[in-house]
């Protein structure tokens, strides 16, 4: 793509509403789909509903599938055994599987990855495949109606994603859903950046807009089959069960509402100590190089690097976070007790300061560098640039600058 | 920094020919490490892990990060150890480093295995005086038994009885990597902490426990006084108790207040 943007290029970049087209079979599984993200979770009960759209705002709000996979994190719902989430970054599929998911080749029937006895999230890049399958829970060979998706929330057994170049959803009526700067990331591989006109985003959380980091072009034309390491491990995944359940789960209140199905496979030796199976996942960054991505200064005094999480509060603590989310504990005067213990935290994520109420009694508020006042949602991280100031409140304030 | 008190004990118990726990208690750096695989030398995993602590207590500057790379350490340490071999000796880790972060004193507080630590907060200041003090669990149990009762599957007092109640999920020396948990917690004048291995509750109960606990004995004769009630009780397993007072220091103001982390729902 080497010659200047014709005016079809123009035309479609201005309406891009989807990187890939999905068809599904009915089923109890739900999947959320956003243009270039898609997450399979367990069934769930009516009374998820707000939150399952609160978790589809950030399905689709997400930049890459680090940032999904962050985002999720904050529901907690790196914790859940039975999970899948898709990505299209940079001219391939990426993805995460985990329990009773799996991916599939449809051309083949091939399994491509499968979530069974994986316990730990891998990432997988999907290389050049250009279509692939997701299969949830229990499969039945009958014939089932199938639909099209490309953005909602639907029950389903099985969704097939196709995204060669002829799928493409390209509708008059696209409209941009999420930040319009972090969509330029998830072009397929180009000399140089496709421009992508400031339309208003579909309002998910409400980011601080600002220019975000264009990566450095990449020089292939096809799709990358290796993956470039993340720049630091900046999610925190624990390890899922061990081993298959040897007796039917019983009708507990788990966080969806129904049992789960125990998974097919015969019992493991029992053995003093099981061990999650090592695969090649996630790279291990290297913990000696930290990117400074700012300062914070805070009006009581001092002087914080931001090169890991930043926690902020009147008596700040860190609550079973991985070894590589070690924070910095900053303590913040408030005699009326205003500002919470544990307040706000601002944290490198993705080459973005990210800031997050951690649900605090009195809440936070950003000051954009332009002087606009955002009240925080709790739980939900705000990318920020320097020159913004956070407000816990009690005259204590922020100030986050370049490094 | 607060002045810390303390007491350390390890025993091989009533049944086992060797002790495969190993402790160890230089302030800052407290550390119970059970060692687990058998015939495999889980005695000179636990010890590994020891001395990676031992290293950091000796440094001039200990801090978060220093923490977890004496885990890191340690781990690789242990897998050297086994070779090839698919399931070799490993141990679990748990314990509390004082450290201070931006210029306030903070507990780095590690967990990877089934080992425990658990904290007496002070009574608050508007506390009723004569309220009893409550023992916290803070961390959790990376063992196949907890992720059945945060499924669900079984409850916690199924799971103190549960025929696989001994399988650990994440040990140093298991992975290539060890997946600890880390917490950063106030350091809090009149807090005391227990470290314990499994099999300190494995057959005395947590209410025996916390009560011996609260009494106002010295740190050191309240470790050593619960080996001795574990061994009454004929406890099969190694059993090994640290226990750690913060005492108050001048130099901090005395209106600190306890903190409270979520504690875990376990028991």
């Amino acid at each position: 793509m080497s010659e200047p943007q014709t005016e079809a290029d123009q035309a479609r970049a201005a309406h891009w509403t989807s990187q890939w087209r999905a068809r599904y079979r009915r089923g109890d599984w739900l999947v959320l789909s956003g243009p270039t993200s898609l997450v399979v979770m367990q069934p769930a009960a009516p009374q998820w509903s707000d939150l399952i759209s609160e978790v589809w705002e950030e399905v689709v709000s997400a930049a890459s599938i680090g940032d999904l996979a962050a985002r999720l994190a904050i529901f907690n719902l790196d914790r859940m055994p039975d999970f899948a989430a898709l990505f299209w970054e940079r001219g391939e599929m990426r993805s995460l599987v985990r329990g009773r998911v799996s991916l599939v080749d449809p051309a083949t029937g091939r399994p491509i990855a499968d979530g069974e006895g994986i316990r730990t999230w891998t990432e997988i890049g999907l290389g050049g495949l250009q279509r692939v399958e997701v299969r949830a829970g229990e499969q039945s060979d009958d014939e089932e109606l199938e639909l099209p998706l490309v953005i909602g929330a639907v029950g389903a057994s099985r969704v097939v994603i196709d995204c060669s170049e002829e799928v493409q959803i390209h509708s008059p009526q696209g409209t941009l859903v999420g930040d319009p700067a972090s969509l330029r990331l998830l072009q397929a591989p180009a000399p140089e950046p496709v421009p992508v006109p400031a339309s208003e985003p579909v309002p998910a959380t409400e980011p601080v807009p600002a220019p975000a980091p264009v990566p450095a072009p990449e020089p292939a034309t096809a799709p990358q089959p290796a993956r470039e390491p993340e720049p630091e491990p900046t999610i925190a995944l624990p390890v899922p069960p061990a081993e298959p359940q040897p007796s039917p789960m019983e009708t507990a209140e788990t966080l969806h509402g129904q049992p789960p199905v125990p998974p097919a496979g015969s019992e493991d030796e029992v053995a003093k100590t099981i061990f999650a199976t090592n695969l090649p996942g996630l790279p291990v960054a290297p913990q000696a190089q930290r990117p400074v991505l700012g300062v914070l200064h805070p009006s009581s005094g001092g002087r914080i690097e931001i090169d890991r999480p930043v926690v902020i509060g009147r008596s700040p603590a860190a609550n079973r976070v991985s070894g590589d989310q070690l924070p910095r504990l900053l303590t913040v005067p408030s005699p009326s007790h205003d500002i919470s213990r544990t307040h706000v935290q601002v944290a490198p994520i993705n080459d973005r300061i990210v800031v997050t109420d951690l649900n605090s009694t009195n809440g936070t508020v950003l000051i954009a560098p332009d002087g606009r006042r955002i009240d925080l949602r709790p739980g939900v991280g705000v990318p920020v640039d320097a020159g913004s100031v956070i407000d816990l409140g009690d005259g204590v304030t922020i100030a986050v600058d370049r490094s | 920094m607060h002045l810390l008190d303390f007491g350390a004990q390890t025993d091989k118990g009533a049944i086992r020919a060797l002790n495969e726990d190993s402790i160890l208690a230089v302030p800052p750096v407290f550390v119970v490490a059970d060692g687990v695989g058998g015939s495999d030398g889980g005695e000179v995993a636990s010890a590994l892990v020891v001395e990676e602590f031992g290293e950091l207590a000796r440094r001039p500057v200990i801090d978060a990060d220093g923490v977890r790379e004496a885990i890191e350490k340690a781990n690789t340490r242990v897998r050297a150890l086994h070779g090839d071999q698919l399931h070799g000796a490993s141990s679990t880790a748990v314990g509390a480093v004082g450290v201070m972060s931006e210029d306030e004193p903070y507990w780095v507080v590690f967990n990877i295995g089934d080992s425990r630590i658990y904290r007496l907060p002070a009574l608050a200041p508007d506390d009723e005086p004569d309220r009893s003090r409550e023992l916290v669990q803070i961390s959790v149990d990376h063992s196949h038994v907890q992720e059945l009762v945060d499924a669900g599957v079984i409850t916690a007092e199924e799971a103190e009885t549960h025929p696989d109640r001994n399988l650990v999920t994440r040990a140093v020396g298991g992975e290539e990597t060890a997946e600890a948990d880390f917490w950063m917690i106030p350091m809090v004048p009149g807090d005391r902490w227990l470290i314990c291995s499994d099999g300190l509750l494995a057959d005395l109960s947590l209410e025996a426990v916390q009560d011996r606990v609260r009494q106002p004995t010295s740190a050191d004769e309240t470790a050593r006084d619960l080996i001795a009630m574990a061994l009454r009780a004929a406890v099969s397993d190694n059993v090994s108790a640290i226990v750690i007072d913060v005492v108050g220091s001048s130099e901090h103001s005395d209106a600190v207040e306890p903190t409270t982390v979520q504690p875990h729902p376990g028991k």
